[in-house]
């Protein structure tokens, strides 16, 4: 048996990392599109019509059921095939990464939507009583107080759900994705596989540290978010200046 | 100033309210007084429009409004001139103390963020906690939490404050301090409707007293007559179990 070479881990590793790009890619977008569409089907629950937040609660279950391979292929083969003629045409010529986004998405969308939900029940609901007492409108309300406390308790998950989509994205390379793991499979294919321990711990190096930074970003951020510690913090700080 | 025209709400079967109407004029300090469950929170919420009356009809100064059918502007305005200080304080939890009562006259009111500092501040002040502008509200005792609830209310400057139980939820050795706060108020001329269990201070501050039973005015008078002589057989029943109180707290 092969041992691991450190030059060829240097060479995986150095050839991949630049694609981490493409992973912060869908993840961005992933995000970004799932929590609207999330946001979305809490405001479609709480709807007075009843056939819509039935809608809402049937594609949050249908979507927490189905394996994310399956719907990646669903959405890769099927879409195109669906929406046939030109439209279809035109989606197969996209790259991977657009339907990549467009799965993802629709996860976050689901499990986005559990989460607003809570932090937002989780809310008391007499501040924004207390908001429009004082003559601020709804908008203003849920604007300057509720969401900024939603967003808080968010925030945990948030990074949850960044270290699940990375790691989701492996899958996404059965569709031709060229993300980190994409580009590393790419290069072990052209010699033919030889150096593949080497490569997949090349990626364990990137992966590792990547997730644990995310993890430790998003601790600080929930201690940031806490108003009151953080001013304490800010006060200890000015405390030791003066 | 205020006047309250028969308002009935009811929750699905339960009738709450049987037609309520009452007066205040200004300056007035009015006590609610009732028994749990006749009716004096959903009361107080329908003029605030978080409840919707089934009928009813509210003039408060130059606005007149029904309490079923209006639109959300009347609503506000209604608002902007009156305010609510709540049984659980409900204050913003990601605001300081400063910004939960500027924000009321900012967003609010469309005042400069210079002018409802300078408003909030005063209003801090009146209320004893000048040192704790900075404070968030898990930060603060409730007695503390509660009398920044009365500051927001009293800086929008509003023709009438609501107050629901507002010492209800405090620690015993805590009510003092919101009992005074709200005394204070009253010698100042504050128009207020406020709902407690408090006989004592009711008797002392109110100028008038409202008492409710089963989602109807019983009586109503000014407190030495209802304390001392009610006409109706129910709010003499109701007064008897706290009579006792008075005569160790006065
Ligand atoms: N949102 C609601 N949905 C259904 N029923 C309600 C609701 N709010 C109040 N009720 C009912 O209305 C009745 C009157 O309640 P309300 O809170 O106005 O009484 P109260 O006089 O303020 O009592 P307390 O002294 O306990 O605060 C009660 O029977 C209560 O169960
Ligand atoms: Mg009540």
């Amino acid at each position: 048996m092969r041992t691991v070479e450190v030059e060829k881990v240097k060479y995986f590793f150095i050839e991949s990392l630049p694609y981490l790009r493409v992973t912060l890619l869908y993840v961005t977008v992933s995000l970004v599109i799932g929590f609207m569409i999330g946001a979305g089907i809490v405001c479609l629950r709480k709807s007075r019509i009843k056939i819509l937040a039935a809608i809402a609660s049937l594609y949050v279950t249908v979507l927490r059921c189905t394996p994310s391979i399956v719907l990646l292929f669903l959405v890769y083969y099927g879409l195109p095939a669906m929406l046939g003629g030109r439209v279809g045409d035109a989606l197969n010529r996209m790259s991977p990464v657009f339907f990549v986004c467009i799965t993802f998405s629709l996860f976050i969308g689901a499990s986005s939507s559990e989460v607003i939900r809570s932090a937002y029940e989780s809310l008391r609901a007499g501040q924004r009583e207390a908001g429009l007492s004082v003559g601020m409108t709804e908008l203003q309300t849920f604007w300057f107080i509720l969401l900024p406390q939603m967003v808080k308790r968010a925030i945990p998950n948030i990074g949850n759900m960044i270290i699940f989509l990375m790691k989701e994205g492996a899958l996404a390379y059965t569709i031709g994705l060229r993300d980190v793991l994409g580009q590393a499979y790419y290069l072990s294919a052209r010699s033919i596989n030889v150096y593949a321990v080497d490569m997949y711990l090349a990626l364990t190096l990137i992966y590792w540290p990547v997730s644990l930074a995310i993890e430790k970003l998003f601790h600080i951020l929930e201690k940031k978010m806490d108003p009151a510690k953080a001013r304490r913090s800010l006060r200890k700080l000015s405390g030791g200046v003066a | 100033m205020l006047k309250v025209q028969n308002v009935k709400k009811s929750f699905g079967t339960n009738e709450v309210l049987k037609g309520v109407s009452f007066e205040v004029d200004k300056g007035d300090v009015v006590a609610v007084l009732g028994a749990s469950g006749s009716g004096k929170t959903t009361l107080l919420r329908c003029l605030e429009f978080f409840e919707r009356a089934d009928s009813g009809h509210m003039e408060l100064g130059d606005l007149s409004v029904d309490l079923h059918v209006h639109s959300k502007k009347t609503a506000r305005q209604i608002r902007q001139k009156t305010a609510f200080v709540f049984q659980n304080y409900n204050l913003f939890e990601n605001k300081t103390a400063l910004e939960n009562i500027s924000l009321g006259l900012t967003a609010g009111h469309g005042l400069s963020k210079k002018e409802a500092e300078k408003i909030a501040a005063a209003a801090l002040e009146r209320v004893g906690l000048s040192d704790r502008a900075d404070y968030y509200p898990c930060e603060l005792s409730g007695g503390q939490q509660q009398r920044i609830g009365i500051a927001r209310a009293v800086a929008v400057n509003p023709d009438v404050i609501f107050f629901d139980e507002p010492t209800s939820a405090l620690d015993p050795e805590l009510v003092g301090e919101v009992l005074d706060t709200i005394k204070a108020l009253a010698k100042e001329g504050t128009t207020m409707v406020i709902i407690t269990h408090e006989m004592a201070f009711a008797r002392d501050v109110s100028t008038k007293v409202i008492y409710m039973d089963g989602g109807v005015i019983v009586e109503q008078g000014p407190p030495d007559v209802i304390f001392t002589k009610p006409r109706e057989e129910r709010t003499r029943k109701f007064l008897a179990r706290f009579i006792q109180d008075f005569d160790y707290v006065i």
